[in-house]
């Protein structure tokens, strides 16, 4: 868990940054893993109990897939994201609107620490700065920078979510969208993306089953999944779910 | 056979012991004692029970020895030490249980050949 | 005046405490005397006494009887006290232990009582027994006891005892019980919990047969040993080669489910060496899953009710059913679940309070899971058993399930390799440390089921998908 200093033009970014024209350089905290694609998660901090579990399964099918889940650290949509990530053992960068000596809000102080250390924690202010409110949406601005494309899974209108996904429209990235019930004001900003051309995601697709579906031993899915934990988890949830059963340590796929 | 024929047999016994018959069916307030007796300076309270088929000592009640006593008590205006006897008379015999305490206990029993 | 003296004995919990009457007879009206806090049951011997006295054409003795229990402050009750009386009316004094009762013709008989306090004089030393006719299974359990068993009072005067009645046939379990259980998986899971004494929850929609598993357990458990059979004769007065099988239900109130201090025993001391079956988990009142935390940590229960303090002894295998939501349906493959999420998650709660903590095993259990044959499930179980107590000899368990957490890193060695994996993926997802507990006694069990000397990562595995139904049930309403 080192504390480091990154130019927008590291290499580590892949040019993210600087194709978004940024020039402040960035203070990162937790492992420096290798970037490769990346998906911002971003939302309302007063989540439905739907927007919550959509945001949690999209973050662990993303992470699943190998993507690093990008999202604001915020109450909310944010931190569901950020555990649905590392449920699965996924990367995942947590962008605060402060510096890293201090930290808002309080409720995510603790997920904070566990990405610093399995994930990254970064932001564009100096060590001691306290957060303030036109820092957030700089903040949001990192978010949208840093993500490949964009999901708002649940967000109201003029919220910091919209923001940060006119950011990502400006910087000519994807941005999709979850739809939510019409009479839901929570939802209200993101349902209206879909109406203004933002893809409607509209199905989580079920990783599990397809992805470890050649694996026939439980050596075969630990090496395949990197952590036996996760694979333990991931045994419980296929076998639950009658897709397979467990033969000493042969796996075998049930055809229904 | 009398209605009293078994406390005549015991009284009959008692005076062939040296027994002194004082009263017998003697009507106080506290009930009625069934024979007084005295033989040297002993006052004597009897009661007799007679019962066919099982022990008839059996029915001398904690209640029937305090009747006894009270009886006892109101015979000799309690100037006099006295003795409680009872017989429990079968067909077969009578036990005789000789100084009856308030609590069951007795000083000697002797098993009599009544009739 | 002459003092007869015979023994005989009482039941604590299921400790034996030895009474010893003393008889003596005075002159005076005829009384029969009890003393020393005899309650009605005993009391009543005297009418028993006294006429099977009269049918061998004794009666008796004439005047003040009294019958004394010593010690006298503890309150007597039974009918078995009846024998010692009538031997010490017809005979006189006796070292042996006394116990049966009497009927009003002179014949003598057993009672679950009297088979309990027989059991328990002799798991405390006593050998010598003057008693009713035991059947001969009884008998086997206490091979050095010497037993002068009468069928009538009469053979009190003839010194010929009479020999064993046999064994009344009892329903051995059938092992095809456990094979009417559908599922593989679940089979397994139940195998692995019988192996290594794990309490396990089964978790399902309704009607998925989590109730039914429950039951037939009890075909793949061993057979109870000689000195099992012992405890248990002296907890419940009966004697099976079966283990006890509890069905328990969650109207089950605090008395009957720990037992009373009047001297009943409780669900969890007849399913004592055995198993318990709590059905519907989550539902049963706080005061029982709280003091059953007590009773699953000492394997014994307290009851304590005026001066009288009794000690039960309750080591069971716990099974417990459960469904996933007050609805049901969380996790059904095509019904929809109508409970909101907070509903569900207080249901959820309730899956890991104190007892639900110090369960190892979490099946979920689905309608139509495939089935196949297991091999030999009940030699399995047994082989593990054997390997399981061997392993731990001296430590004062015999199962992997029983150890607690605090002697797990002690007592079950996990190879360098696999410590470093297991502790990496501990501080990775944030296990705790009962969590990490739990998962290396399932592996023991698991590896110890495969016929593994060590335990590897893919036996940690498969432990961790017994401990991740919650957290996958968790996922569905998040």
């Amino acid at each position: 868990m080192t504390v480091f200093e990154l130019q927008p033009d590291d290499p580590w970014f892949g040019g993210r940054l600087l194709r978004a024209s940024v020039s402040r350089p960035i203070y990162a905290k937790g492992i420096r893993f290798a970037l490769q694609k990346t998906v911002g998660l971003v939302g309302t901090r007063h989540p439905s109990p739907y927007g919550a579990k959509v945001a949690y399964d999209l973050a662990r099918y993303y992470a699943s897939l190998g993507y690093v889940v990008v999202s604001g650290l915020a109450f909310g949509i944010d931190e569901k994201a950020h555990e649905g990530a590392l449920s699965v053992g996924g990367l995942t960068i947590g962008v605060l609107g402060h510096g890293l000596g201090a930290h808002y809000p309080r409720a995510t102080l603790e997920l904070r620490k566990l990405i610093e250390s399995q994930g990254l924690v970064v932001t564009w202010y100096a060590h001691q700065v306290p957060p303030r409110k036109a820092f957030f949406r700089e903040r949001n601005m990192l978010i949208a920078a840093l993500s490949d494309f964009l999901i708002v899974v649940e967000a109201p209108e003029k919220s910091g979510a919209l923001v940060t996904a006119d950011f990502a429209l400006s910087l000519g990235k994807d941005v999709k969208a979850v739809p939510a019930d019409i009479d839901r004001l929570s939802a209200r900003g993101s349902n209206r993306l879909i109406v203004e051309g933002a893809e409607p995601i509209i199905d989580i697709p079920d990783v599990g089953a397809e992805n470890w579906k050649q694996c026939r031993t439980v050596e075969e899915l630990v090496a395949e999944v990197g952590d036996f934990v996760e694979a333990g988890r991931i045994i419980a949830e296929l076998q639950s779910t009658g897709k397979v059963q467990l033969n000493g340590n042969m796996i075998e796929w049930l055809t229904t | 056979m009398s209605k009293h024929f078994s406390e005549d047999a015991v009284a009959s016994l008692l005076v062939k012991r040296g027994y002194q018959i004082l009263a017998q069916n003697l009507l106080l307030p506290t009930g009625e004692v069934d024979i007084v007796a005295l033989r040297h300076t002993e006052l004597v309270f009897v009661e007799v029970k007679y019962r066919t088929g099982f022990d008839p000592a059996e029915t001398i009640s904690k209640k029937k020895l305090d009747r006894l006593v009270s009886s006892a008590l109101l015979y000799t205006a309690g100037q006099r030490s006295f003795r409680i006897d009872v017989f429990a008379c079968t067909p077969q015999g009578c036990t005789w249980y000789k100084g009856v305490s308030q609590g069951g206990n007795c000083q000697g029993m002797e098993w009599v050949d009544l009739w | 005046m002459e003092i007869v003296k015979v023994w005989s004995g009482l039941t604590y919990g299921d400790a034996f405490m030895p009474v010893e009457m003393q008889l003596t007879y005075g002159p005076g009206l005829p009384v029969f005397h009890m003393v020393g806090m005899v309650t009605e049951s005993t009391e009543e011997a005297k009418e028993r006494v006294r006429y099977a006295l009269k049918s061998i054409g004794r009666s008796m003795p004439q005047g003040r009887v009294v019958v004394a229990f010593l010690p006298s402050e503890l309150t007597k009750s039974g009918s078995h006290f009846d024998l010692a009386i009538v031997y010490g009316f017809v005979k006189g004094s006796s070292d042996r232990l006394i116990v049966g009762e009497v009927a009003l013709d002179g014949s003598v008989r057993t009672t679950q009582h009297s088979l309990r306090v027989i059991a328990s004089a002799y798991r405390s030393g006593w050998r010598k027994f003057i008693c009713p006719v035991l059947p001969q299974d009884v008998v086997g359990v206490m091979p050095e006891a010497d037993f002068f068993m009468v069928e009538h009072v009469q053979q009190l005067l003839s010194d010929s005892g009479e020999k064993p009645s046999p064994t009344s046939s009892s329903d051995v379990p059938a092992l095809d019980a456990f094979e009417d259980v559908q599922g593989f998986g679940l089979k397994q899971a139940a195998l692995t919990a019988a192996a290594g004494w794990h309490h396990l929850l089964l978790m399902g929609n309704p009607g998925v047969g989590k109730t039914m598993v429950a039951e037939r357990m009890n075909a793949v458990m061993p057979e109870l040993d000689n000195s099992e059979r012992l405890d248990v004769l002296c907890t419940t007065g009966t004697l099976s080669a079966v283990r006890p099988y509890r069905f328990t239900s969650w109207t089950s109130t605090p008395a009957g489910f720990f037992g009373s201090a009047k001297g009943v025993a409780g669900e969890v001391t007849l399913a004592h060496d055995g198993i318990l079956v709590m059905d519907e988990f989550p539902q049963y009142r706080k005061d029982i899953l709280e003091g059953l935390r007590t009773v699953m940590d000492t394997n014994s229960v307290i009851s304590s009710y005026g001066n009288q303090r009794i000690v039960w002894p309750a080591r069971f295998l716990l099974v417990a059913t459960s469904n996933p939501c007050p609805c049901g349906f969380l996790g059904h493959p095509k019904k929809v679940c109508k409970d909101s999420p907070y509903q569900v998650q207080r249901y959820l709660g309730r899956l890991s309070g104190p007892v639900a903590d110090r369960i190892d095993l979490h099946y979920w259990v689905k309608a139509d899971e495939p089935d196949a044959k297991l091999d030999k499930p009940r030699d399995r179980v047994l082989e593990v058993w054997h390997r399981q107590r061997e392993r731990w000899q001296g430590t004062g368990f015999s199962h992997a399930g029983q150890i607690p957490g605090d002697r797990v890193d002690e007592l079950i060695s996990v190879s360098p390799t696999v410590r470093a994996a297991l502790e990496n993926a501990v501080e990775k997802h944030g296990l705790s440390k009962r969590e990490k507990h739990k998962i290396i006694r399932i592996s023991r069990t698991i590896a110890d089921l495969e016929g593994h000397v060590d335990i590897t990562v893919a036996h940690l595995v498969q432990a961790l998908s017994y401990r991740m139904v919650l957290p996958w049930l968790r996922s569905l309403i998040q």
